[in-house]
């Protein structure tokens, strides 16, 4: 077994192998374009990642050498990234990326470019990147990655080598979780269930007390809304939780990037970076707290995931649905809910927090989408009673 | 050595710990930013890292004052103390991080505060931000910003301001700056007068402010010419859902300390007063039309001044 960058991935066996397969072939030519659509949660950009480290390294993605470490680190110099915090990606970024995208490559075989969300595109933007499509340059590889194929211009996408990316089982992500990260089976059930089916927050319910904890916390918050006051409470707490995990994620995150590019050059862990390597380490820094600004967003999504988990539960409960709850611990809420409210009710609270991802996705102020949110969850207990 | 000394504000200085302690939340915030101006006038990469109150954890202090890679200078500004902070910062101590300073407001001398202050002031620069009690302060006050600002100013100016803004120092700040920013050379009776008499001052809280008060036709009028002059639409949608916010937190809740709506006792006063009128379910939808707004402003509607004065009515109608 080889700890290979592909490794890292769980759950997409299918995509992995046809990546697996190009990459070994790579040298009769690696198509130019690739679209990589799966939901939210499949691991989209870190199978963007993994494929363009695999096509830089000598040995398929050996996980070790420095084409790897440095493309893992988000620090390969011919591997560009454009990730955007914004609803649209700008017209004149996309322009700048196809100008370096047909620069000679320095340290890499290929010249690799990666657009996060390239969802986020106007027409008028997508015709930019349309045009680099259309004219391929030996060794310079796209990898587009969106929610789905529908996403993009079907100009572009008949331009893309197509690799779909699904959500795999609960029963899957346990499996992995049980054989990877050596997880008890009933845990690795447990947070693959309360994850919905998003790998890679099943596997941090998994490994991590904190991240458990956290989600405890956001269940306790949404139960314990009683009246209006509660609720206005209830948001800013668990703007709190969203804060504190986006944190424990983006220190994780950071320090293993930072890590690979130690690594990458030679250096052990504590060693102090020499000088002439500083920029490299200066720009990694930059990257991640770009991003960073990023990660609260998603930090709410998982608040959501969790909202919605709970009120899956008892919609369940009041429709009389035979299924498996995802909170059983939390038996006592979910029937005080179920009796206190009715399911129109709760539909209306699951149908508001599609509405509220939308809204954060348009930079609506994070407050205020929980305060609306938080206002529709308020149970009268002494109408439960 | 700033071990132990005590200073007034406006004598803040950069130090391995300071306190700023104090109930004047104005001064305490100039005094932060004094020391913010300082480290950043020498280097202009300095590193700020702001922890509000109650985002302290146990620990986080060590790596926000742990040098990064290049050892850039680094400020890092607590806003109140919590659990494990006293602790943490007596550790810390022993072996101060080179290039750091650590600010920590201390409201008041309640619980960790309290603690804080008592452990740690012998070995950290404390600044007080008194209340200000006595006009002759004020002008003291005022006498020391427009010095700072390089504008002479003469006693019946300084009267007159004293008269309109003696209540808040914050405000009477913020006077001073517009007065010295006005273009007049020297400030006399006459220039401030003309700043601030029969002016409309449309800022957002006055709109805010007319609207909760039930005068729709005031809080809509006050908008428009804001919007003909420039105001921001998304600054003008944070404060109305500001006042809103604080009007939902009240609402079941009308004795919660201030120290947990984080509001101020006379915002809290005044907010308890216009809740006079409005039902829960009103409340409810009116939090959520903010949220809405804010959707529009942000790009959701063509007409985002339409959805602000929806909004404006809203504000206005339900009290009633
Ligand atoms: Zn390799």
């Amino acid at each position: 077994m080889t700890s290979g960058v592909f490794d890292q991935l769980l759950g997409q066996p299918e995509a992995i192998e046809q990546l697996q397969r190009t990459v070994a072939g790579k040298l009769e030519g690696v198509h130019h374009a690739w679209l990589f659509t799966g939901p939210a949660g499949s691991g989209r950009s870190l199978l963007a990642k993994a494929f363009a480290a695999a096509l830089q390294c000598d040995n398929a993605g050996c996980g070790r050498c420095q084409q790897c470490s440095l493309t893992i680190a988000g620090a390969h110099p011919d591997v560009l990234t454009l990730a955007t915090e914004r609803v649209l990606i700008r017209i004149d970024e996309v322009r700048e990326l196809v100008q370096k995208s047909g620069m000679n490559s320095t340290i890499g075989d290929y010249r690799i470019v990666i657009i996060e969300d390239s969802d986020r595109m106007t027409e008028r933007t997508s015709n930019v990147l349309l045009k680099a499509l259309e004219e391929p340059q030996d060794k310079t590889i796209w990898i587009l990655c969106a929610p789905s194929v529908a996403d993009l211009l079907p100009t572009i996408r008949s331009r893309t080598m197509n690799v779909l990316l699904r959500l795999p089982s609960v029963e899957e992500v346990a499996e992995l979780l049980v054989q990877r990260d050596k997880v008890d089976r009933d845990l690795a059930i447990r947070s693959a269930r309360q994850a919905q089916n998003h790998v890679g927050m099943a596997r941090r319910l998994a490994v991590s007390q904190d991240a458990r904890s956290r989600r405890a916390e956001t269940l306790r918050e949404i139960a314990g809304i009683t009246n209006l006051s509660r609720a206005m409470v209830a948001a800013e707490k668990l703007l709190g939780v969203a804060k504190r995990d986006a944190e424990a994620l983006a220190q994780e995150r950071d320090k293993s990037e930072k890590e690979h590019l130690m690594l990458a050059y030679g250096l052990a862990i504590d060693e102090k970076i020499p000088p002439n390597l500083r920029p490299q380490f200066k720009g990694l820094e930059e990257n991640q707290k770009r991003r960073n600004t990023r990660a609260l967003r998603d930090g709410i999504d998982r608040i959501f995931t969790d909202a919605e988990s709970f009120f899956r539960d008892v919609l369940a409960l009041q429709l009389g649905a035979n299924v498996e709850m995802t909170n059983p611990e939390l038996a006592d809420d979910l029937q005080l809910r179920q009796l206190g409210t009715n399911a129109v009710a709760s539909i209306a609270v699951l149908d508001a927090i599609t509405e509220s991802r939308k809204r954060l996705a348009s930079n609506v102020r994070d407050l205020l989408v929980l305060e609306s949110l938080c206002t529709l969850m308020i149970l009268r207990r002494d109408l439960a009673a | 050595m700033t071990n132990g000394r005590t200073v007034s504000w406006h004598q803040a200085e950069p130090a391995n710990l300071v306190l700023i302690s104090g109930p004047e939340s104005y001064f305490a915030s100039r005094a932060s930013r004094l020391i913010k101006d300082k480290l950043r006038a020498s280097h202009e990469d300095l590193e700020v890292n702001e922890v509000t109150d109650g985002e302290y954890s146990p620990g986080l202090i060590f790596s926000l004052a742990s040098p990064s890679l290049f050892n850039e200078p680094r400020l890092v500004i607590i806003g109140s103390a919590s659990e494990g902070l006293a602790e943490d910062l007596e550790q810390l101590l022993l072996d101060p991080a080179e290039n750091c300073t650590i600010v920590v407001r201390i409201p008041n001398l309640v619980g960790h505060n309290g603690k804080l202050k008592k452990q740690l002031s012998a070995s950290a620069l404390n600044v007080s931000c008194e209340e200000v009690k006595k006009d002759v302060d004020r002008i003291d006050f005022i006498k020391r910003e427009f010095q700072r600002l390089e504008t002479p100013i003469d006693l019946p100016a300084i009267r007159a301001l004293v008269a309109a803004f003696g209540s808040d120092m914050g405000e009477l700040g913020a006077a001073c700056d517009q007065l010295s920013n006005s273009g007049a050379l020297k400030i006399s009776l006459v220039e401030v007068e003309r700043t601030f008499q029969g002016r409309v001052e449309t800022n957002a809280f006055k709109i805010a402010d007319a609207a909760l008060a039930g005068n729709a036709g005031e809080a809509i009028r006050l908008f428009r010419h804001g919007f003909a002059t420039g105001i921001d639409s998304v600054a003008l949608t944070a404060a109305l859902s500001m006042k809103i916010r604080q009007l939902a937190r009240l609402f079941n809740d009308r004795n919660a300390p201030a120290a947990a709506t984080g509001m101020q006792p006379w915002q809290q006063d005044r907010a308890i007063k216009e809740l006079a009128g409005w039902t829960e379910p009103q409340l409810i939808e009116l939090v959520q039309l903010a949220a809405q707004t804010d959707f529009d402003v942000k790009g959701a509607s063509r007409d985002p001044e339409y959805s602000i004065e929806k909004l404006l009515l809203a504000m206005a109608k339900s009290g009633q």
